[in-house]
Order: structure tokens, then sequence, then C-alpha cells
């Protein structure tokens, strides 16, 4: 299995009464709560934990984009990408992934991509996201032409990259009388692309069309099963071939502790953290209007309706990893079975873990974990 | 009770509600799910002929792929009065569908014989309006009017089609006002509109205050606004008659209707 490590950078002293007091921890949240000093602190830790990832052998370091949040602090993924390829030396950097629907311009995604893949020598995976229905909100961009174009911009940052320039670019939402992107990207014919997603139908089928490797963040197993078993079947019965394990990677909390029962007692306040306070994204921020279609809206509001019903968390942690080195080790071997993927991506930190717990669970994992771990 | 039917505008279709005795009306409603028959055009049916068509995007009818903005919106409704066979009607329009009456007013300015515009949007409001798409439904639906049954379209308790709908006709909102909730070019293009014309407000408007009403009725060159006391936004659900009256008074000054028939 290839081994990623992901990250969010998220805030750790979000506000307990955000949901009372602002609403959500996203778009409104005041940055007047944002500390700067801390804030610097913040980053580089953080980062020292992905650096670290590379030093013990993770395959690539996972970053991702959100904006005017305290839930994840990269609105530039490409700043953080870029920085850690100077910091590492093995590690692929996967940007997952530029929202490339959020940009007026996206022709600057496909430079700065291709920027880092020619400096770092082929050392980028580019990942796509339209972006959460709350950048829309924060962006101030319809979410009623999100999708289509998502689509344009990816047309047109793979043409940019593989098809020789100058070119004239006419779509429905981009306009270029000169494609022409200096430099050409590194990696022949341009780096992989990942798409990240939440299993919105449309986007399963066109990663299948493409084979795209779809990278799933928090979502339960029976649900990751579903999505991967719709483009497994996409694959074979629309575009007639067969989607191995490398086309399928998911994100699980890892928290690794010689005792088990001090692994569960530490990690708790940590999720309920993330899913409290991070997580405070009330449901027009999530689905402004157009963003996805009645359907699917309809059929997001079936399931939330059915977990405030069971009393379950509005959010799923996905299948998180946390007790001993042995527990830890089997379960992720039998979930990655499960769900027939060959990409796992371990999030050390979540919400507000201090630097330490996440170093010493990260230092466990490379000692009593990562060596039984079939890699490849 | 209206006669309902199917227009056909551009090869689409569109549902489209007809009743009442006298001079043509088009009625071009507004957001928040009040694109039925309701009291109001009962009301107006006493006088007119109201023909009141669902604008595309809403009412449970798909966002259509060729709008992208109000002017759009406006020739629909000048292909629109084609099919239905009006030449100069009155125009009522409300909200967003008071934006489109006045957009609508500007390109096709001999089209309509008279205008009431209840509490239109489309102005560049001195502050910024209060920003809907981001709150709950519930609540959103409560700066248009207190009496609107919220309730009901509440996304996690209330009916989930209903709350879809909503949802689905939020989208073509958004599409012509979430990036800019009013046109700027609008105001420049006020002096196009050439014939009788009225502007009438909620008093305790949540979404823009009288005094958004007054500066539109100004740079309209029409009287000040008629203020409808206890009324919020959406002035046709909180008090019909007044909308009536308001239509009514026009149309007499206007020569629509006979003085006589009041």
């Amino acid at each position: 299995m290839k081994l990623y490590a992901f990250h969010l950078m998220p805030w750790p002293e979000i506000d307990p009464d955000v949901a009372t007091k602002h609403g959500s921890a996203w778009v409104v949240y005041p940055n007047s709560e944002y500390d700067p000093t801390l804030g610097r602190r913040l980053y580089n830790e953080y980062l020292d934990q992905l650096v670290f990832a590379d030093e013990i052998g993770f395959d690539a370091l996972c970053v991702n984009e959100h904006h005017q949040n305290a839930y994840g602090l990269m609105p530039s993924p490409n700043i953080m990408a870029a920085t850690l390829l100077a910091r590492t030396r093995q590690a692929k950097i996967a940007i997952l992934g530029n929202g490339i629907a959020l940009r007026d311009n996206p022709l600057r995604v496909a430079e700065e991509v291709a920027m880092m893949d020619v400096m770092s020598g082929g050392r980028v995976i580019s990942g796509f996201v339209r972006g959460i229905g709350a950048e829309y909100h924060s962006l101030n961009l319809d979410p009623t032409r999100s999708r289509s174009r998502f689509f344009e911009a990816h047309d047109l940052i793979v043409k940019a990259w593989t098809t020789p320039g100058p070119f004239e670019w006419d779509g429905e939402h981009y306009r270029y009388r000169y494609v022409n992107v200096w430099p050409r990207p590194f990696t022949e014919p341009h780096p992989p692309i990942f798409v990240p997603s939440q299993g919105s139908d449309d986007t399963l089928r066109w990663a299948a069309e493409h084979r795209y490797p779809l990278a799933c963040t928090f979502v339960p197993m029976e649900r990751l099963k579903q999505f991967y078993d719709r483009y497994r079947q996409y694959a074979a019965d629309d575009f007639g071939y067969e989607a191995g394990p490398d086309q399928f990677g998911f994100t699980s909390i890892v928290y690794v502790h010689e005792d088990p029962k001090v692994a569960e007692a530490a990690m708790e306040p940590h999720i309920r953290y993330f899913r409290e306070r991070c997580f405070t994204l009330p449901l027009p921020f999530f689905f402004p209007p157009g963003y996805t279609t009645g359907a699917a809206y309809r059929t997001r509001l079936e399931i939330a309706r059915q977990l405030a019903a069971t009393g379950g968390p509005v959010l799923s942690a996905g299948q998180p990893l946390i007790g001993t080195p042995e527990q830890v080790g089997e379960r992720l071997v039998a979930n990655m079975a499960e769900a027939g993927a060959g990409t796992f991506m371990a999030q050390f930190q979540l919400g507000d873990m201090g630097h330490d717990m996440v170093m010493r669970s990260m230092e466990l994992f490379a000692d009593k974990v990562l060596p039984h771990l079939p890699r490849g | 009770m209206p006669d309902l039917r199917t227009i056909t505008v551009n090869g689409e279709d569109s549902p489209s509600a007809t009743g009442g005795e006298g001079p043509d009306l088009l009625w071009l409603h507004g957001e928040g799910n009040t694109s039925g028959w309701r009291e109001v055009h009962d009301r107006l049916a006493e006088r007119f002929t109201v023909h009141a068509p669902t604008l595309p995007g809403f009412g449970g009818t798909p966002l259509p792929e060729w709008l992208d903005d109000m002017d759009d919106l406006a020739l629909w409704t000048a292909d629109a009065c084609v099919a239905l066979g009006l030449e100069h009607p009155v125009v009522v329009g409300e909200s967003l569908g008071g934006w489109l009456a006045l957009t609508s007013a500007i390109w096709r300015p001999a089209l309509p014989v008279a205008l009431v515009l209840v509490g239109p949007l489309g102005l560049r409001p001195a502050e910024p309006a209060p920003d809907l798409f981001i709150k709950a439904a519930p609540e959103a639906l409560g700066y248009l009017s207190e009496r609107i049954d919220a309730a009901a379209v509440d996304p996690m308790t209330g009916d989930i089609d209903a709350a879809t709908a909503l949802w689905v006709e939020q989208a073509t909102q958004a599409r012509l006002m979430w990036e800019r909730p009013y046109d700027r070019r609008l105001e420049r293009r006020l002096h196009h509109v050439s014939c009788p014309r009225c502007v009438v407000w909620g008093a305790v408007d949540r979404l823009l205050p009288v005094e958004h009403g007054a500066r539109l009725a100004a740079a309209l060159g029409a009287a000040p606004p008629t203020v409808v006391a206890g009324a919020g936004h959406l002035v046709s659900i909180d008090d019909p008659v007044a909308v009536a009256d308001a239509t009514t008074a026009l149309a007499t000054t206007a020569g629509v209707l006979d003085g006589g028939n009041r």
C-alpha cells in the first residue's frame, strides 16, 4: 500500500460556544479570534509533523484548500506544497486539492503546479476539487456554476499541460486568446491527478472516466464502499476497464499509544473538539443553493434526518484508528482490504491535539506499525 | 379559481394561472415559494384579468441553462407576454419580480401600460441588505414575511419535498443575485421607464427599509412609496388588499380602469 500523511492544519482554540455565539467556525467566525503569534508556532509545528512523515518513509504528504475558517488554515495549498517541497527530499506532495472552480483564472493553477513539479523533479500530485459549499460563501462565487466551472477548469488545465501552446481557449466560463504556460510540467504527460470526493455521483463517474484516483475524507466504511463500488461499476460498464486498488484512498485519524485505554481516553476530547467546533457548519453553509442537484440535496437531508433521529453525530470521523500499535496496524490492513483501497492517508493531528502528543504517536507508529505494513 | 394552463416560451413550457375579468394584468412573483395563486391574485382578479406565470427556475421548475442574469428573464417576460396574448398589460412585480418588472420596462418601455413595484429589489442599497442565502430557510423566510409557513419548509423537520423545492428555487435566485444582489447598472437605466408607475413598500420591511423604497421612487420619478402599515417585505402576503388597492389606484390614474369602476 501507499502511505500518505494528511493534515488539515486546524485552529486549536475555537470558542467552545462557537455555534451559539457565531453560528459557524467557517465564513463568519471572526478573525479577531485568530492569534498570529500562535499561528506562526502552529504552522511550523504542523510542517514539522509532515516533514517527519517524510523522514520515516511516507510516500506523500497531503495539503488542502479551505477559506476563511478555523477548520483548516491552508487557503493557499500551493504555498504549503512549495514549502514542503523545499523541506523534504523523498515524499511526494499531494495537493488535495486545488479548488480550481474557485479560481477566476484557473490558468494560474496550471502555472503554479507546473512550477512545483519542475522545481521538485516531479514530486507533485495534483488534486482538483470544487471546494465545499462554504467556500462559495467565502469567495462570493455563484454555487450554481460550481460544477460546470470545475469541469471546464480541469479541461483547460490538462490541455494547457499537454498541448503545445500557444492555443486559444474559448469556453463557457473562461476565455483565453493565448494559452501557453511556461514552465511545462516536469512529469510526462502531467502530474498525477487525484480527485478528493464526498461521493457525488457525477464526480464518481467523471473520475472513473479519467481513471483519476479517488481520495475520500471522513467517510464511514459503508458509504466508502458504496462510493468505490459505484466508481468500479462506472469503470467496468461505461469505460471498459477494471479499477484497481491504486485508484482508491481514504483518510483515517490515527493515534497510537502502548495503552489502549489511555489512547481512547486521550483522543476522545480531540474528536469531540473536531466534531463540535471545527465542523460547526450549518446546512446553508455546507449546501448553498444550487451547489448540487435537488435530488442530491434531498438525499443529504434524508441522511441528516436519520442521524438526528438516531442521536448519531452529524459528522462521521470515518474509521479512526486509535489504540496500540498492534491494534492500529491490524485494523489499518483490514480496513484497506475491506475497502479495496491502495492508498492509506493517515491523519495524525486532529483539532486541538498538541504537537508533542502528535509526535509521540507518529514515532510509535514509525517504530511499531510501519515496519509491518505491506508497502509498495 | 384561476384557470391553470401551460404556456410555451421559446420552446420551453411554463405553468401559468389566469383568472378574473377586466384589463390584462401581468403578475411577476417574487421569491420564497410565492409563485402560486394567492389571495392577492383573487383581490386583483376582482378588477383585472390576472395572468400569473411561474418564472423559469421557480415553483419546482429547473434552473434553465440559458439564465445568466435579469436581462435574460426580462426578455423571457417579453416573450411570455406574446405567449399569453398580452399587448399592454398592467405589470405588477414583487421583490425579485419587481426587479424583473423594472428591467422589463427598461428593455420594453412600451409593453407595460402601468407599473406597480412592490418592494422591488434591483437598486443598489445604501446599506448592504442581509444575506438570506447563509441563513437557515425558516429564518430567511422570516425576513420576507412573518406570515409564510416557514416550519413547513424547515430542512430538518418540515416537508422534505417542500424544503427541497425551496432550495431548488433558491438556486435560481442564486444565479440571479448571489454574486451581486442588485444590478449596479439599474439606476442609470431607469429613465427608460416611461409608463405611469408607483412603488409600494412594507412599513416593517426587514430586508430593505422604506428609505430604500423612497430612493427608488425618486430615481424613477414616481410619487413617494405607498407605505403599508404592519407589512413586511412581501406586502402581497402581509396585506394583499393594500397591493390590490394601490394597483387599482394607479390603473385608474393611467386610464386603464374607469374611475367609476372603483
